[in-house]
């Protein structure tokens, strides 16, 4: 067991570490819902971000997902709001080399795909309950609808996933510009968009198709697992610049005369924190290792995003109660790491949601 | 609303804590060591009359409430008497209820005297092992045979069986699968009889803590139990026994207040002493502010053994009262209880100290008589009408 960065890993990191800042300024945007920034988008696409686990038959870099590990905490440590995790979500969906032209324009920035998978009822497998897809001839007719696609509006396609009529799983490359496609916008806790997707009659080729049945559902159980790492990861990000943001309030923050650093209870409360961000941290680092292994992956990806809730909820509720009444301000970066990791908490399933998974699969 | 003990309550706090100043933490000691009852103890509570506190008092008891049994629990536990004190007395305050309630005349004047006045000892058999708290599926069966009834089975978890001479016994005289759809809580009966030794092997179950107060499984082979000690109507004991809970679930919650109070005093002490760092411990807001919460906990727990009592006294439902009184004062006495070991540091793992044998008995109202699952799921059930999930 290691726990190092290897070489190349340690550069990755040093070198986003020092992009981040300049890249992702804080700004104390209101709670309306940041608009899509394509300037940003294609500026990290420049620097590789997007391309980092792509293929290299789509001009990536093949590299597994624990190497992405410092953009995902340095979109969480700097409040990024950017469609990353659904990037590379799209990218799983799609990695079947058919699609490698799309997979190089994504990993490009010049076409952005996310999953459309969830719908109401929200249970933790992500299976298509609602939404059916009725072959009809050469093509199919999509009916129903998706919640809380994260940005789903701003996407050029979806990855939709539908119900067949024997049941089986499918799932289909959608044009956001497809007739039938009725979008509500609407901003997340985390300011991040939103989109709700009503599908009324809407016509796909057969060829739209990227998998049915098992593969399907492989496909979907990938995306969620990524889904599940990659939050921890960012989760774990956002929770460690917290904890060091508060750190630093409490060093300069005075009553009685002095730093309120200096008492005890507090002191004690910010070494509380830290435990709880870096156990968080080392099971996000373990859920991104195994993300893509079907076989291996089910009970710590539970795990790590049990501890990072746990711990999302901890940090927050305790950085929040540390800076008193500014904490909850705008202007203070504080109640926006608490929006964030409230939605982080809840993203791909709460602390409630993987313990009954767990217990389910113990007992 | 008041919020003060009656002068009453007041002289009996006074009083209980008079007689257990003569049996002090190094009593306690004693007992956790050689295990045996303590008797002088229970004869001196005996001779003061307050195991007849709740019996009425033309069967020689002072017809007092549950409020007053509440305060003279916590005020034996806060002694450092702990569970141990408490355990030895409790079935003498509310244990006999059903007689007081259910029993004929000849009954009560020949049953509650001597308990009143301390001059026998009695337990409670009413738990089984495989039934747990599902207590209408109890497998001991008692058979009619003329005049008397035949007990065979087992029981377990029964509290001074070895030094008892009577036993509160509820038994099954139907069995279930004879009683009418819907009545299966009928069909057990009560009885109230003498612990024949030559029918009932009792055998002693080593425990964690309150090792002088002795729990036991029992084995009952042919007791034979005369009709006149069936408590009221036969196949109704489980209603009757029903009538003693609550007041049982106020009690084990004030004596779980009462542990956590003299698990917070030890600890509050030792803090005002103890001098590391060339200062008393108790100046580290890391050791004040925990044993502060558990004041207020304890405090809020006081507050819902007294409500719930007050209840109960004066003839209203108490059920989920009683039963989250239960539930967080034994949790607050169990927080206490390990902030009062964690205060001490290395000292608190010393037997010395007390503190590690109020951690050992504070799991007894953790779990007893009602586990905090149970109670959690009874809240759900009955307080917010959610669905029953067992």
């Amino acid at each position: 067991m290691h726990f190092d960065l290897n070489e190349e890993q340690q550069a990755l990191a040093d070198s986003i570490a020092k992009q981040a800042p300049a890249l992702f300024p804080f700004q104390a945007r209101g709670r309306r819902g940041a608009a899509f920034d394509a300037a940003k988008w294609q500026e990290i696409a420049d620097l590789g971000w997007l391309a980092l686990t792509l293929p290299e038959s789509a001009d990536g870099l093949g590299l597994g997902l624990q190497d992405a590990a410092p953009i995902f905490e340095a979109l969480g440590a700097h409040l990024a709001l950017l469609p990353v995790l659904e990037h590379l979500q799209a990218a799983a969906l799609l990695s079947d080399t058919a699609h490698s032209t799309l997979l190089q324009a994504m990993g490009q920035g010049k076409s952005l795909v996310v999953p459309a998978l969830r719908e109401a009822g929200g249970a933790l497998d992500a299976l298509p309950r609602h939404t059916r897809a009725v072959v009809q001839g050469e093509g199919v007719m999509l009916q129903g609808s998706k919640r809380a696609v994260p940005w789903g509006a701003e996407a050029a396609h979806w990855v939709v996933s539908a119900a067949l009529s024997d049941g089986q799983t499918s799932l289909w490359l959608l044009p956001a510009n497809a007739a039938g496609v009725q979008i509500k916008t609407y901003p997340g806790i985390d300011d991040k968009r939103l989109a709700d997707l009503q599908f009324d009659g809407v016509r796909l080729p057969l060829a739209a198709c990227i998998a049915q049945g098992q593969a399907a559902q492989d496909l979907l159980a990938d995306a969620e697992g990524l889904g599940m790492a990659a939050t921890c990861a960012e989760a774990a990000g956002a929770m460690a610049a917290l904890h060091a943001l508060t750190l630093d309030y409490v060093k300069t923050r005075k009553q009685f005369g002095k730093a309120i650093g200096s008492f005890q209870a507090l002191q004690h409360r910010l070494a509380d924190m830290l435990v709880k961000v870096e156990l968080a941290k080392s099971l996000a680092a373990v859920a991104l290792q195994v993300a893509a292994d079907r076989q291996g992956r089910s009970g710590l990806l539970h795990a790590a995003k049990v501890q990072a809730s746990q711990s999302a909820r901890y940090v927050s509720e305790q950085a929040v109660q540390l800076h008193g009444g500014i904490g909850l301000t705008n202007e203070c970066q504080t109640s926006h790491y608490a929006r964030r990791l409230l939605a982080l908490e809840k993203l791909h399933g709460d602390a409630q949601q993987h313990l009954g998974a767990l217990a389910h699969a113990m007992v | 609303m008041s919020f003060d003990y009656t002068p009453e309550q007041e002289s009996i706090r006074e009083a209980v804590q008079k007689i257990c100043a003569d049996f002090p933490e190094s009593y306690w000691l004693e007992r956790d060591a050689d295990g045996a009852f303590p008797e002088a103890f229970y004869r001196a509570m005996g001779d003061a009359g307050w195991l007849g506190l709740a019996i009425p008092e033309e069967y020689g008891g002072a017809g007092l409430g549950v409020s007053e049994a509440a305060i003279l629990m916590q005020t034996i536990a806060e002694s450092g008497a702990a569970m141990s004190g408490c355990s030895s007395i409790h079935i003498n305050i509310f244990g006999l209820m059903p007689v007081v309630v259910f029993g004929t005349e000849e009954q009560k004047k020949r049953m509650l005297p001597p308990m009143a006045a301390g001059k026998v000892k009695t337990c409670f058999g009413v738990t089984e092992p495989n039934t747990g708290l599902n207590t209408t599926k109890l497998k001991t069966r008692a058979v009619r045979q003329g005049d008397k009834y035949v007990v065979h089975g087992q029981k377990v978890w029964i509290s001074t069986a070895q030094v008892a001479n009577k036993i509160l016994l509820l038994a099954r005289t139907t069995p279930l699968e004879d009683l009418p759809p819907g009545r299966t809580s009928d069909g057990l009966s009560l009885f109230y009889t003498d612990l024949d030794r030559s029918k009932i092997d009792v055998r002693l179950i080593e425990k964690m803590g309150r090792k002088c107060v002795d729990s036991n499984e029992l084995f009952i082979d042919g007791l034979e139990i005369p009709v006149e000690d069936r408590i009221g109507e036969e196949g109704k004991g489980f209603k009757y026994i029903l009538h003693g809970m609550n007041p049982e679930r106020i009690l084990l919650a004030s004596e779980a207040v009462g542990v956590g109070r003299v698990a917070l005093a030890k600890a509050s002490a030792y803090a005002k002493e103890r001098v590391v760092f060339d200062r008393p411990i108790g100046q580290n807001q890391s050791i004040q502010h925990p044993l502060a919460k558990n004041w207020v906990e304890l405090e809020a727990a006081r507050l819902m053994v007294m409500k719930a009592a007050w209840l109960y006294d004066n003839g209203r439902e108490c059920g989920a009262e009683a039963n989250a009184a239960k539930y967080f004062a034994a949790e607050a006495g169990f927080r206490a209880c390990e902030q009062a070991i964690l205060t001490h540091g290395g000292m608190g793992y010393s037997k010395e100290f007390h503190v590690e044998r109020y951690l050992r008995e504070i799991m007894i109202p953790r779990i007893a008589p009602v586990s905090r699952e149970m109670i959690l799921s009874f809240i759900a059930e009955r307080v917010l009408g959610l669905p029953k999930s067992y």
